[in-house]
């Protein structure tokens, strides 16, 4: 890398300057530790909730339910305050972060108010055999302070937490795909998906943070073609078919809108849905050695296929 | 090593380096063009996601074609298998050698799939060649075979997984429950300071550097997982492939693991933070971690929920101060350290935080869908979560 940093100082098109800042970070003079210093702060995030998880499962008899939810709530209010106090006002474009710890100390106060709601809910039953809905009440707030804060991260909670309050892991996409998901959870996670696709074309269209596009609508796909790929997979007798048709359309529409709006990760979604899908249809038509070789060919194919597909990309870029 | 992996890996480095250079506004665009255009791309370049999507599916293709033709022959006896995979490796690593040449297909995932496959078809085949031959040192031959075939293919592919993978196969290979564990730290520390004199060479190829850094990563982790005192009285080693020493722990091992759990993660997050190197670093502060957890294990210094809130607090409040302390300075660093991010692709650690978050702590599902008439249950789950499970 120096020499070759050299020999682009040589022919004119770094200048001295520049060459030697890049040298200098080429040497290891400079180094940036934020990648690091962001794991580190996840990493004491999750070890926050796990203690306060401890805390209330060893300690709660001691302290009382009404002592421990009050720490738990001021905890929250804490952090969020701490927050608030550094960032930006409120604005529908996107919001410089005020620091690094900004997200992560945001995450570690509505997940701390997760677990008030759930300890609440445990211990005086507000919501009664609808115990479940504190998910909903869980999601509103994280949305409200994704949305407050710009917060990329939030967001993603939020919309997971969502599905979770409609039965759907989001964290478990490969279990509802190859387990045996029951048909209300296939149907809710095809609904989510489909309603976090919705809202990712609605937040571009009227311009409310339009840059927490790309988090509802990967997530919005991954759901809906987990979904569909379930039912393509899961399912047997006269149904199956009709879920690979379903994702052979639905999944073609994918990899065409990724292939127009030059997006690799809707198209890579799309191609590894629909892939899959095939591989079910090519074991249901033939047997043996037969199956496997349709299925080398069929690889390879979509290998070439693939190769082609970004070729064409980068021959009109 | 294969000379179009070794040009289009020195061509990929400038390139890259160049978009970082971008990003972090030191060029502007006309100059990272010029750039570009000095530095041609040899081959295409495909990007992670998409390498990742070609890997999986020509692995599929790999293990098909294998599949069809062991159902074709209809192989049923052990050796026929071993030549099988054997046949299977050298077509691979001829496709691989095949796949590196073209133009199309060098950097696509493809090759990768071809040259990994080809490693584990060997070892495969050896071991089904060698198996009805072997007692008691199955282990010793699939680690042995593994060494062997990960490091030439490292040597020839340059791909620093495969000579990490080797060196972990090295150290599985010699473990065992006649294994010294004071041998095998000195081997793992050879190991290491073999690797150190290539990490910076001048005129190496960046994929040998890369390789000699993944080893040393493995030594360094291998020689923590030798002398952690929780590894040695769990005797994580001398059991690992389920065989028991009849002999217990030398007192001494014993008394030694105890200060060495302490020194070992000390003098690595030195070197770390002594040499800049992150990964180094990295390691440093997982092993400080682990040994702190040990701590835990053996001293009851508090109730366990406070040492985990404790520590947490004492992370979060500690990458804070670290972030003040490098901003506060004029140049924003200190001592060669910034918390800028340079010329990182600040994009998609943003993404890889997005994933982080949504894969460890989104809540658990509920049971059923919410409206399904569902009722509390309690008994499963875990905290935290956004509180999400049924009990604490």
């Amino acid at each position: 890398m120096i020499s070759a940093v050299g020999r682009l100082e040589n022919r004119g098109l770094l200048g001295p300057g520049q060459a030697a800042f890049v040298t200098r970070v080429a040497r290891r003079e400079l180094v940036s530790i934020r990648l690091e210093l962001r794991a580190l702060l996840t990493a004491g995030v999750l070890m926050i909730l796990g203690g306060t998880g401890l805390l209330v499962k060893e300690q709660f008899e001691r302290i009382g339910p009404t002592a421990v939810a009050a720490a738990i709530l001021a905890a929250s209010v804490l952090c969020v305050a701490w927050v608030a106090r550094r960032s930006e006002p409120f604005s529908r474009a996107e919001v410089p972060s005020p620091g690094l710890a900004t997200d992560s100390i945001l995450l570690l106060g509505v997940l701390l108010f997760g677990t008030f709601l759930a300890w609440v809910e445990l211990q005086f039953h507000a919501l009664g055999p609808g115990w479940r809905h504190h998910l909903a009440v869980v999601t509103a707030i994280t949305l409200a302070a994704a949305f407050r804060f710009d917060s990329r991260p939030v967001l993603s909670l939020a919309l997971t937490s969502f599905a979770a309050w409609r039965g759907v892991d989001a964290r478990l996409t490969l279990r509802t795909v190859f387990g045996t998901p029951d048909d209300a959870v296939r149907w809710n996670s095809i609904a989510c998906g489909a309603l976090f696709l919705l809202a990712a074309w609605v937040c571009t269209r009227v311009r409310w943070k339009a840059h927490f596009e790309p988090v509802w609508s990967n997530l919005g796909l991954l759901l809906l073609l987990g979904g569909l790929l379930s039912g393509a997979i899961g399912t047997r007798g006269r149904e199956w078919p009709a879920w690979e048709a379903a994702l052979a359309v639905v999944g073609g529409a994918i990899i065409a809108a990724g292939w127009r709006g030059r997006r690799t990760l809707w198209f890579s979604q799309g191609v590894i849905a629909v892939y899959l899908g095939t591989l079910r249809l090519l074991f249901e038509a033939f047997r043996g050695a037969g199956a496997l070789l349709v299925v080398a060919v069929t690889s390879l194919a979509l290998v070439a296929l693939l190769v082609a597909a970004h070729r064409r990309l980068r021959e009109e870029a | 090593m294969n000379p179009a992996r070794l040009e289009a890996d020195r061509i990929r480095a400038v390139r890259g380096a160049a978009a970082g250079w971008r990003r972090a506004g030191v060029v502007d665009e006309a100059t990272l063009r010029a750039i570009l255009d000095f530095f041609p791309q040899f081959r295409r370049e495909f990007g992670p996601v998409l390498t990742a999507v070609v890997f999986l599916v020509s692995s599929v293709a790999a293990w098909a074609v294998l599949g069809t033709f062991a159902l074709l022959v209809r192989i049923h006896e052990t050796a026929a298998v071993g030549g099988l995979f054997l046949f299977g490796a050298l077509s691979l690593a001829t496709a691989a050698e095949a796949l590196l040449a073209s133009e199309a297909l060098g950097e696509s995932g493809a090759a990768s799939a071809a040259a990994f496959w080809a490693t584990v078809f060997f070892v495969c085949g050896v071991v089904a060649l060698t198996e009805p031959r072997l007692s008691g040192s199955f282990e010793r031959v699939v680690f042995g075979a593994g060494a062997v075939a990960f490091a030439a293919a490292s040597w020839r592919w340059g791909w620093p997984l495969l000579a990490g993978a080797s060196a972990f196969s090295s150290f599985l290979c010699l473990s065992g429950p006649t294994s010294s564990r004071l041998l095998l730290s000195l081997l793992g520390l050879v190991l290491a300071g073999c690797c150190i004199p290539f990490l910076d060479r001048v005129g190496l190829p960046r994929a040998r550097r890369e390789s000699a850094h993944a080893v040393l990563l493995v030594s360094l982790a291998w020689i923590y997982v030798l002398t952690n005192r929780f590894s040695v009285d769990l005797r994580l080693v001398e059991n690992l492939f389920g065989r028991h020493p009849a002999e217990p722990v030398p007192p001494a091992w014993r008394a030694a693991s105890a200060v060495l759990t302490a020194l070992v993660p000390a003098a690595v997050l030195a070197w770390g933070i002594r040499s800049r190197r992150r990964t180094v670093l990295g390691t440093g502060i997982l092993m400080t971690a682990l040994s702190l957890a040990t701590l835990r294990a053996y001293v009851h210094l508090a109730p366990a929920w406070l040492v985990l809130a404790g520590a947490g607090v004492a992370l979060v409040a500690g990458s804070v101060a670290v972030e003040r302390w490098l901003r506060s300075s004029p140049s924003r660093e200190r001592h060669g350290f910034t918390a800028e991010p340079l010329f990182d692709d600040e994009v998609r650690q943003r993404a890889l935080g997005v994933v982080a978050a949504a894969a460890t702590l989104s809540p658990e599902a509920t049971a059923r869908p919410a409206g399904a008439g569902s009722r509390f249950e309690g008994g499963g789950g875990d905290s935290g979560g956004g509180g999400a499970s049924e009990s604490f």
